[in-house]
This record gives structure tokens, sequence and C-alpha cells, in this order.
């Protein structure tokens, strides 16, 4: 029998985390002057990746390595390597752009959202179905391969010219504080395990979801502040980023159901197919492909496909999940 | 009476991703001492950009150096080949610097 997992729209939309991000949205849309200290946003996001990669680790502690776990491991950097072909595709032809934006902006497509992740956890948790605690590692090793082949469909592939900035994409793209937090903070939970976790758990556990409302309400102020910057916006990029995650979510969805994984971890596992990445693939790529235009691919990561994903995306893909998945 | 010395100034807006790689690039052509200043937000042909704004990617730093000419002109002949593609920003003015031995 399928898992239920408790988690309308309607419930989606008016949980605190949501809803703070509605406000910061809508703030920024009056043109408010609310904004979140940059420092104060960068310490915020730093104590959510080293919460969520903490509780990853000590899961897997507790519950061991498993085949089902590597099957997550290979589909998910499958997808990651796959998907950005199909943005590709669709970006070309339905959106108009060229081969170096359509590469570019494919490879925020196949990359993951950890905020979006950190958001569907919370939602999944509150409702009954967490996630496997190695989703973490899943995400993480997501968030690479997609940019190897947005450079390629570029076609611009490896290349680069004398004296560029070569080996800082690599350092970026591998080495990105985001990607070493993470993995980094998996690893000291899965060595500290349950009950060395008790003691730092008021701090990481208990403070999460109010620390997750205030970044999401900045999460809300930089998104509709970057909408209404963009100037290479059209309605068909606009369309597609709505059309992708709901397109990379059913085939993360139809992947995770082929793999047996239970209802929490499919709804997770799909949602980090349908997020685009904002934070380490427009950092390489600004410095990869430099002519490719930021305002693109941000506006459609940033400004269209994470709140689609935050607002319909997570309750839609837990529900086909709590539907489908044993 | 403090002596002044006359040296140049160079300033290079940059995107923040590229920083390292300007710094490595100004050391190779012996420029090692250098500040950079994080900036509020802006708009140039790429479009508006904030420092605030969560991916970092669009986010710009002022690359400041005070040299001798030969030094900054290397510089110059060694960003050339990039100055586009990375919408450097570049700017030189003379300037009196006290302590001139240090520049």
């Amino acid at each position: 029998m399928a898992e239920d997992i408790d988690l309308s729209t309607i419930d989606t939309l008016l949980s605190p985390v949501i809803l703070f991000f509605i406000l910061g949205a809508l703030a920024a849309a009056a043109r408010s002057d609310l904004s979140v200290p940059e420092p104060i946003a960068k310490g915020m996001s730093l104590y959510l990746m080293a919460a969520i990669g903490l509780k990853g680790g000590v899961q897997v502690s507790a519950a061991g390595l498993s085949s089902e776990m590597a099957g997550a491991a290979i589909a998910g950097m499958g997808l990651s390597v796959g998907l950005p072909f199909i943005a590709f595709a669709l970006l070309r032809s339905w959106g108009g752009l060229d081969r170096l934006n359509s590469g570019a902006v494919a490879a925020h497509y196949g990359s993951v959202s950890i905020v979006t992740f950190v958001t569907a956890s919370e939602a999944l948790t509150r409702s009954g179905a967490e996630p496997a605690g190695y989703m973490v590692a899943v995400l993480a090793l997501m968030e690479t391969p997609a940019i190897l082949t947005g450079l390629l469909l570029a076609q611009n592939g490896l290349k680069q010219k004398s004296g560029a900035p070569g080996g800082h994409i690599w350092r970026e793209v591998f080495l990105n504080g985001s990607v070493v937090l993470l993995l980094g903070a998996f690893f000291v939970g899965l060595v500290i395990g349950k009950d060395k976790y008790a003691a730092i758990s008021p701090v990481f556990t208990t403070g999460f979801s109010g620390i997750l409302c205030l970044f999401l309400l900045d999460m809300g102020l930089v998104a509709v502040r970057r909408l209404r910057e963009s100037r290479g916006m059209t309605l068909r990029l606009a369309s597609l980023g709505i059309v992708l995650p709901l397109i990379n979510g059913s085939l993360g969805l139809g992947a995770a159901l082929l793999l047996g994984l239970h209802a929490g971890t499919a709804a997770a596992f799909a949602m980090l197919a349908a997020s685009a990445s904002y934070i380490a693939v427009p950092a390489a790529m600004r410095m990869a492909l430099p002519k490719a235009d930021p305002g693109i691919y941000l506006s459609m990561s940033l400004a269209v496909t994470f709140p689609f994903n935050i607002i319909v995306g997570i309750p839609l893909f837990a529900a086909l999940a709590s539907r489908f998945a044993g | 009476m403090v002596e002044l010395v006359r040296r140049k100034r160079i300033d290079i807006l940059i995107d923040a991703p590229l920083c390292e790689w300007l710094a490595e690039t100004a050391a190779g052509v012996g420029i090692s001492h250098y500040t950079l200043a994080s900036l509020a937000a802006g708009m140039g042909h790429g479009g508006a950009w904030r420092d605030e704004d969560v991916s970092g990617a669009v986010a710009k730093r002022m690359f400041i150096a005070i040299t001798g000419e030969a030094k900054v002109q290397a510089l110059i002949a060694a960003l050339e080949p990039h100055l586009g593609e990375y919408g450097l920003v570049v700017t030189i003015a003379d300037v009196d610097v006290v302590r001139g031995d240090r520049f």
C-alpha cells in the first residue's frame, strides 16, 4: 500500500516557511526597502547547510549504507548528466535562445537547488514522510555533472582562452563552499552518530524551521527583485521555467519509483530533479561562459523555477509520490 | 615635509567569482599587493547587479592596486584578451603616494 503524505497545496501555502517566502516576494513587489543584510543571509545559509548535512549523516550512521543509497546516487548523477539535454532542446526550439545561452541555462536545470531541497525536506518531515538521510549525499553528487554537460552543449566544451580562469572554474565546481559544507557536515554526522548529535541538536534541530523562515524571506525578496531587473526574460522562457521542473521532476519521480524508494524519499528525489541551481552553477557559468547572459539563467532559475517549486512543485510531487510510491 | 612620489593607481570592476583569477594574473606581472572592495549594487551594460543576490554570480568587487606604470601596462596587456568577455571596467589614474618605495 502506498505511504500517505499529508501535504496539500493549501497546507504548504499556509506553512510559516512559505508564508515568509511570500512575505518577502510581496515586499519586493511593493518596492519596500526591506532587506536582509548579506552577511546575515550568508550566515543563515551556512547554518541550514550544516544542519541538513549533519542530520543526513546522523541518519545514515543509524541506518547504515545500503544498495538503495547506491542506486539513488547513480540515478541522481545520471539525471544530472541527462536532464540538461532536454532543457537544451527546449530552450533552443521553444525558447529561441542561441546555443551559448541554451547551454548555460541547461546546466542550471540539470544541477540542483539546495534551498529547494531543504524546504522540501522540512515540508515532508512535517507531514510525517521524512526523506532518507542519504539524500543529502545524492544532492551533492547531482550538483556537478550538469555543469560539464552544459559546457559541452554550449560548444565551448572544456576549452579556454590562454590566461582564462580555467583552474578557478574547476575549483568553483568541485570545491564550492555549499558542497564542501554540506558534504563535510554529512561526514561529521556520519562519524558522531545519534548519541553525540544529541548534544548539539538544540542548535541544529530546534532552530532549523525558524532560521529557514528568515532565509526564505530573503529568497522571496531576491527572487522578485531579480525578476524585476531581468532584461533578457521572455514569456516563452518564463513558461520553460515552469515546464522544465514539471518534466524533470516527473523523470526524477519515475526513477525513484523504479528504485523502489519510499514516498518521502521519492518526493525529495523528484524535487532534486525538478530544482534548478542558482548558487554553484551561475558562478561557474560566469567564469566558463562569460558571454552567456546571467540575466537569463539567474532569472529563470531563481525568479521563476524556485518560487514555482516552493509553492506548487513540493505539494505536487509529494502527492504523486504518496499516490505511486510503495 | 613628507615626500610624495608619483605612481599609478589601477581600479578594476570585476565579477566576484573572478577575483582570485585577477589577483593571480596581477601577481604574475609583479603586482602582489592589492585591495578588494565589496560593492553594494549597480547597473551596467549587462543589467542590474547587487551584492545581496544569493548566487553571488553577479556580485561585483573593485580591485585596487597602486604601482609603477610598467606593471600597470603589463597587467593591462595580460587582461586585454579578456576585457570584453568578462566585462572588466578598468580605470587608471596618477596618484601621489607617501612612502613611495612601498609601491
